[in-house]
């Protein structure tokens, strides 16, 4: 137990670690470790408006469902939902913990049993899932027993129950993950892994949006109930799948201490039954894991022929910057996806909203009868504005999500010094990366505005706003891109255990990224003003903004190399 | 050729000299071995004579070129390997080659004889079409090393370069370095291992502390330590720093 502790307690520590502000920035003033609190610190105030509604959930869903009798399906509901949501992440988490980790080639000849490994591990990743709890199931249950006068023993229970409710799930997802890796030998390559966590990451992102965008327009129309009494024997049967969960929902409806210590030692029962498992087999899952498995074949002269093809230096260094990409899981998920599929992020909402209106897909085309007035209407200049104002919001959030240029220097790590030594300008290599960037953002947004734009065409809408539309596109995602560059110049993230870290936990990134969002909202208000208020012809605001828009791009973009080319040279150890 | 005219680096507020007021000349036909304890600033200094670090006094100059003055054309004069081989490990072999071939303005007939002949050299031809994350760590040095010789630079500089490498390839590399300087160029490496030193080196220079202790040829190095291996003169002259 002790060596369990000593390691737990250094786990902790190598992971808090990476909180620490140890931004390389040599000559320029570190951010330091009040940087990284601060932004901790932000984060949790922006989840509190999503926990605030979520207590709303739970104080309302009591109101709604108590003068009919069915108050006591929220405490089931949550606790089935929330289990397999803290399942489903569980899954992506164990992976990264139990096989991504660079520590387990030095914890694996060390004399330490491998239930002690992976019990610190799983402590790891039990903290991590108490953050889930913490802004998930707690503001719910929260909210049901404010309603529902719970008085001490309910806030006994719900505490004791949201410290031992991440338990089981957890302990499943480590006995699916240990078992698929020990049994298919294939799969014990970090890349191939990395690429199913996170494409099971997303999946769950979009089955969770889908539900709650069809819960929500169902209560909107006062479907709740219904659904609710219908879908009961489903919420039984997943039930099923954590028999001890009934134990915390009895208690927290009967506010019984027996009830939760009996959810409480079934669970530390499931968890032993886990550790008794991991000492089996976890060795056995984990050795042999590979970084990358590529065949080894002379290439062919033809294969040689191409690659052996004289190129530019920016050309060049641009296609390595878009192979790095594309070839590492966690940067192609957070840089490069989003701008690929960022449409499903609209579609998806929608169709599950007009499901859960009911509303037929094919009553849309009943409006294929009206042809003048449509023409009519998409001929106007309101449309044309309103066209102008859909394409800038698509680039922006497509241009501000893709990290790619925000990312561009961290990513490099402490292998940046090969950009100093290359004799190649900075400016070149600050060129490539924005052009790296700025391929992803064009190349996710103009094929669908091209689209768009030629349907609204058809449909009568001035075919102007075509060379518009693509004109706007480039010049905006290049703006959104010097922007982003400024600030990765100024603080670049080199220090990094992981390659996630340098996309996911990198502050300034995502304040750039904000920043962006925010800029395009101004563009978007402008012209709003300028034609609702002001009074002036979205056929010439549109323009006139675009106009504008190039100036600032060209003075950003002068202001940012210069600006880069020094902070590149002073760049230092 | 390399020279290093008095210069000097501080880390940190605590105004400590990293490297303390070092003057080196490579020449050119010789190979130079840059030896020294572990902190005692010898990779600083590479790190200054390729441009990666500025140094806060003094000029470095290759083939007569001021890295501060003209620092492109500079970069241009060597090819440099650096002692941690983890670079560029989602590229294949091949597209790493082929960008530093770009970067240095090689043509395509040179580079294909230069991958051609290097590559089976060190027996990395069935390697080349893999991505570099998937090779032994050998396998990533001897990458790095034909990156940086692809534009076949009159100045080479490595640190650590024999680290990693199995012996066949560790002897292909030293004979490439002496069939360098025998062309008439420099090789600055630096190195730990004091029997490469002795087997390979025209001179060593010992860096201790940030300061330069001995520059000079091991033979006039062993008339001032008569009767003592290279070993004990190296522990002598770094523990009396």
């Amino acid at each position: 137990m002790r060596n369990y502790f000593s390691l737990t307690r250094f786990l902790f520590k190598c992971g808090l670690g990476s909180m620490e502000g140890k931004n390389k920035g040599g000559k320029r003033k570190r951010f330091g470790n009040t940087g990284n609190l601060v932004a901790y610190i932000i984060l949790g105030i922006c989840m509190i408006p999503l926990a605030g509604l979520l207590y709303q959930l739970g104080n309302e869903g009591y109101e709604l469902l108590a003068p009919v009798g069915l108050e006591n399906l929220i405490p089931q509901l949550v606790c089935v939902l929330g289990a397999m949501v803290i399942f489903l992440f569980a899954v992506t988490m164990v992976i990264s913990i139990f096989y991504m980790t660079s520590d387990l080639e030095a914890l694996l000849p060390l004399p330490l049993y491998p239930w002690q490994i992976v019990g610190a591990k799983m402590t790891m990743a039990l903290v991590y899932e108490y953050l889930w709890v913490a802004f998930f199931v707690a503001p719910i249950l929260a909210g049901y027993g404010v309603a529902a006068g719970g008085g001490v023993m309910y806030w006994i229970v719900a505490v004791i129950g949201c410290l031992a409710f991440p338990i089981v799930p957890l302990c499943y997802a480590g006995v699916i993950v240990m078992v698929i890796m020990r049994l298919f030998k294939g799969i014990r390559n970090k890349d191939l892994l990395s690429g199913i966590g996170l494409g099971f990451s997303i999946i769950i992102a979009f089955g969770i949006s889908a539900g709650s965008q069809f819960f929500g327009t169902s209560a909107g129309n006062g479907n709740v109930i219904q659904i609710l009494t219908d879908k009961a024997g489903l919420i039984q049967a997943m039930g099923k799948i954590f028999p001890n969960l009934v134990f915390m929902s009895n208690s927290l409806l009967e506010r019984s201490i027996l009830q939760i210590l009996l959810f409480v030692v079934s669970s530390l029962l499931v968890a032993a039954v886990f550790l008794f498992l991991a000492q089996k087999i976890y060795l056995k899952s984990a050795l042999g894991m590979s970084e990358a498995s590529d065949k080894k074949r002379v290439l062919t002269k033809a294969e040689k022929a191409k690659a052996n093809r004289v190129r530019k230096p920016v050309v060049t260094y641009t296609m390595i910057e878009l192979k790095k990409l594309f070839r590492t899981p966690v940067y192609m998920y957070n840089c490069v996806i989003v701008c690929l599929i960022w449409p499903l992020f609209f579609l998806i909402p929608l169709i599950f909203s007009l499901m859960a209106s009911g509303v037929a897909i094919g009553t849309l085309f009943s409006f294929a009868g009206q042809g003048a007035r449509i023409r009519e209407f998409f001929g106007g200049e309101l449309c044309f504005g309103i066209a102008a104002l859909a394409v800038t919001g698509i680039v922006t959030f497509v241009g501000s999500f893709n990290m790619t240029v925000g990312t561009s220097i961290s990513r490099e790590g402490k292998n940046y010094y090969i950009m100093k030594y290359l004799p190649m300008s900075y400016r070149d290599q600050i060129k490539a990366k924005i052009a790296s960037g700025s391929i992803i953002s064009v190349f996710g947004t103009i094929i669908y505005i091209i689209l768009i734009e030629a349907v609204l065409i058809f449909l009568g809408m001035n075919f102007l706003m075509l060379p518009l539309s693509i004109i706007l596109d480039v010049v905006l995602v290049s703006f959104l891109n010097y922007i982003q560059m400024f600030f990765e110049l100024a603080h670049p993230k080199l220090v990094w255990d992981n390659e996630a870290m340098a996309v996911k936990q990198n502050f300034h990134a995502a304040i750039a990224s904000f920043l962006g969002l925010g800029i395009g909202a101004l563009l978007c208000g402008a012209g709003v003003l300028l034609r609702n208020v002001v009074g002036i012809s979205s056929y010439i605001v549109v323009p006139l903004l675009l106009v504008l828009l190039i100036v600032l791009t060209f003075f950003v973009r002068r202001t940012m190399y210069a600006y880069g080319e020094k902070c590149l040279a002073e760049l230092e150890d | 050729m390399i020279c290093l005219k008095n210069i000097s680096k501080t880390y940190g507020s605590s105004g400590k000299k990293a490297v303390d007021n070092l003057s080196l000349d490579v020449a050119d036909g010789k190979i130079t071995g840059f030896i020294g304890p572990n902190g005692a600033g010898k990779t600083t200094t590479l790190k200054m004579i390729t441009g990666v670090l500025s140094p806060d006094e003094g000029s470095v100059m290759l083939n007569g070129i001021d890295m501060s003055a003209a620092p492109l054309e500079a970069k241009k004069q060597f090819g440099f390997v650096a002692d941690s081989p983890d670079s560029f490990l989602r590229v294949k072999g091949i597209e790493y080659l082929n960008f530093m071939a770009d970067i240095y303005g090689v043509p395509t007939d040179i580079r294909n004889n230069f991958i051609e002949n290097v590559a089976k050299r060190f027996e990395m031809e069935d390697a080349l079409g893999s991505r570099i994350l998937s090779y032994s760590h050998g396998m990533r040095q001897k990458i790095m090393v034909m990156g940086a010789l692809i534009h076949n630079p009159s100045v080479w500089i490595l640190d650590e370069p024999l680290t990693g490498l199995d012996p066949r390839s560790a002897y292909e590399l030293k004979e490439m370095m002496k069939e360098h300087a025998a062309a008439g160029n420099s090789v600055l490496f630096s190195t730990h291992v004091l029997e490469v030193a002795e087997k390979l080196c025209d001179q060593i220079a010992i860096i201790n502390r940030g300061v330069l202790m001995y520059l000079g040829t091991l033979d006039d190095l062993r008339a001032r330590y008569p009767e003592q291996s290279l070993e004990d003169i190296f522990l002598e002259i770094t523990e009396h720093a």
